[in-house]
C-alpha cells in the first residue's frame, strides 16, 4: 500500500517535472494577426474652377443684361419732339447710353469667353456646374442679341443730331430773316 | 500472466518516461549552455500563440518547425517560422522576389485577410512546417509557464514529497515501537 502510493508521488512530481522542461523546450510562434488593405493607386485631382466662380459669372452677366435692357429703353423712350435745348440735353444722354451700352456688351462678351473656356476645360462633362452656367449666360447673351437693336439706337442717335441740326439752321434762319427785316426797315 | 503484462507494460513505460525525461533535461540543458533554441532531431517545437494561421494550426496547438540552413531555398505555399521585430512568426509564402540577387518571401497568415507589410529574408528564416501539430498542449505549456502555473509545479511536488517522507518516518516509527514491544 506504502510502496504505491509512493509510486504515484513519484509519478506525479516526474509528470511536473516534466512540464518545467516543457516550458524550456517549447519556444513560442504567433501567426500574427494583420487587417490590411493593399494599397491602391489613388488619383487624386481638384476642379480646375469652382461653382462659386461659375455662380459669380452668372450674376454678373444677370446684372449687366438688367442694365442693358434698362439702357436700352431709356434710350428709345426718347421723344424728339422737343426744344432744341432739351433735344441737346437728351442728344448727350443718348451718347453716354449708347456708350455705356457698348461697354456693357464687351463686359457680357468678356463673362461668355470666360465661361467658354472653363466649358471647353470641361469637355467629359464631369463638372455640371459649368456646364449649367455656361448654357445660362448663352441663353443671356443671346436674349441681349435678339432684344437690343444697335442700330435702332444708332437711328435714333442720327435723327436726334438731324433735328438738333434742323432746328439749328430753321433758328438760324428766322434770326436772318429778323435781321433783313430790321435792315429793310431802317 | 494478464497481472505479469500489465507489470510488464507499466515497467516499460515508466522507463521510456525517465528516459524521455533525461533527454528532454539533456537538450535543454544542452540549448541553455549553447544559447540557441532548443532542438531535438532537427526539429524545434513551438506553443502556437494566436490564429492568423487557423484551420492550418489551430492557436494553443504545438507544431514541429524542421529547421534550415539560410541556404534553402523554399516554395509559395510553405508555411516559415522567421523572426521579425523580435518576434518569431509562422506565416505563409505567398510570393518569390529577387531583392539584391538573393530570395526574399512575401508572407500570410491563412486567416489574415492581406499580405504582411514586411520581406521576410533567408537570414530570418528559423525553419519550415512539416505539418506536425499537437492541439490544446500549448495552452497547458502557457500557463504552466504563467506565476500560478509555476509556482504550483513548484509547490505541488514539494507538499507531495513532504507527505510521502511524513508518512515513511510515521511508518518507520512506528515499525521500531513494534519491535521493542516484541
Amino acid at each position: 500500500m506504502r510502496k504505491t502510493f509512493h509510486q504515484h508521488i513519484t509519478f506525479v512530481c516526474l509528470c511536473c517535472l516534466f512540464f518545467c522542461l516543457g516550458n524550456y523546450l517549447v519556444g513560442e510562434t504567433e501567426a500574427k494577426f494583420s487587417s490590411q488593405d493593399k494599397a491602391q493607386s489613388l488619383e487624386l485631382s481638384t476642379a480646375f474652377v469652382f461653382p462659386e466662380t461659375i455662380k459669380h459669372l452668372e450674376d454678373t452677366a444677370e446684372e449687366i443684361v438688367m442694365s442693358m435692357k434698362k439702357n436700352y429703353q431709356m434710350t428709345l423712350s426718347n421723344t424728339p419732339d422737343e426744344s432744341l435745348g432739351e433735344l441737346e440735353v437728351q442728344l448727350s444722354k443718348i451718347k453716354a447710353n449708347v456708350q455705356e451700352l457698348y461697354i456693357q456688351m464687351d463686359n457680357l462678351n468678356t463673362v461668355y469667353e470666360e465661361l467658354s473656356l472653363y466649358k471647353n476645360k470641361n469637355q467629359q462633362d464631369t463638372l455640371t456646374y459649368v456646364h449649367e452656367g455656361f448654357q445660362s449666360v448663352e441663353s443671356l447673351r443671346n436674349e441681349v442679341l435678339a432684344t437690343i437693336d444697335f442700330s435702332k439706337v444708332e437711328a435714333v442717335h442720327s435723327l436726334l443730331e438731324f433735328k438738333i441740326k434742323e432746328l439749328e439752321k430753321m433758328t438760324k434762319q428766322v434770326i436772318e430773316n429778323d435781321e433783313e427785316v430790321l435792315e429793310g426797315s431802317a | 500472466m494478464t497481472k505479469k503484462f500489465w507489470k510488464a507494460v507499466r515497467r516499460i513505460g515508466s522507463g521510456m518516461f525517465i528516459v524521455i525525461l533525461c533527454l528532454a533535461s539533456f537538450v535543454v540543458l544542452s540549448s541553455r549552455i549553447s544559447g540557441g533554441a532548443p532542438t531535438v532531431l532537427g526539429y524545434q517545437v513551438k506553443a502556437v500563440l494566436s490564429g492568423s494561421m487557423e484551420p492550418t494550426f489551430q492557436t494553443g496547438s504545438i507544431i514541429g518547425i524542421e529547421t534550415k540552413d539560410k541556404h534553402t531555398s523554399y516554395q509559395i505555399g510553405d508555411v516559415i517560422t522567421f523572426n521579425m521585430d523580435g518576434k518569431v512568426i509562422t506565416h505563409r509564402i505567398t510570393d518569390v522576389k529577387k531583392q539584391n540577387g538573393q530570395a526574399v518571401y512575401k508572407t500570410k497568415g491563412d486567416n489574415n485577410d492581406g499580405e504582411d507589410r514586411w520581406t521576410v529574408s533567408p537570414q530570418n528564416i528559423i525553419g519550415l512546417y512539416k505539418g506536425f501539430t499537437i492541439p490544446y498542449v500549448g495552452f497547458l505549456l502557457n500557463y504552466s509557464s504563467s506565476k500560478l502555473g509555476s509556482a504550483l509545479l513548484l509547490f505541488v511536488p514539494g507538499l507531495l514529497l513532504f507527505i510521502s517522507a511524513f508518512i515513511s518516518i510515521n511508518g518507520a516509527k512506528k515499525e521500531l515501537e513494534a519491535g521493542k514491544v516484541g
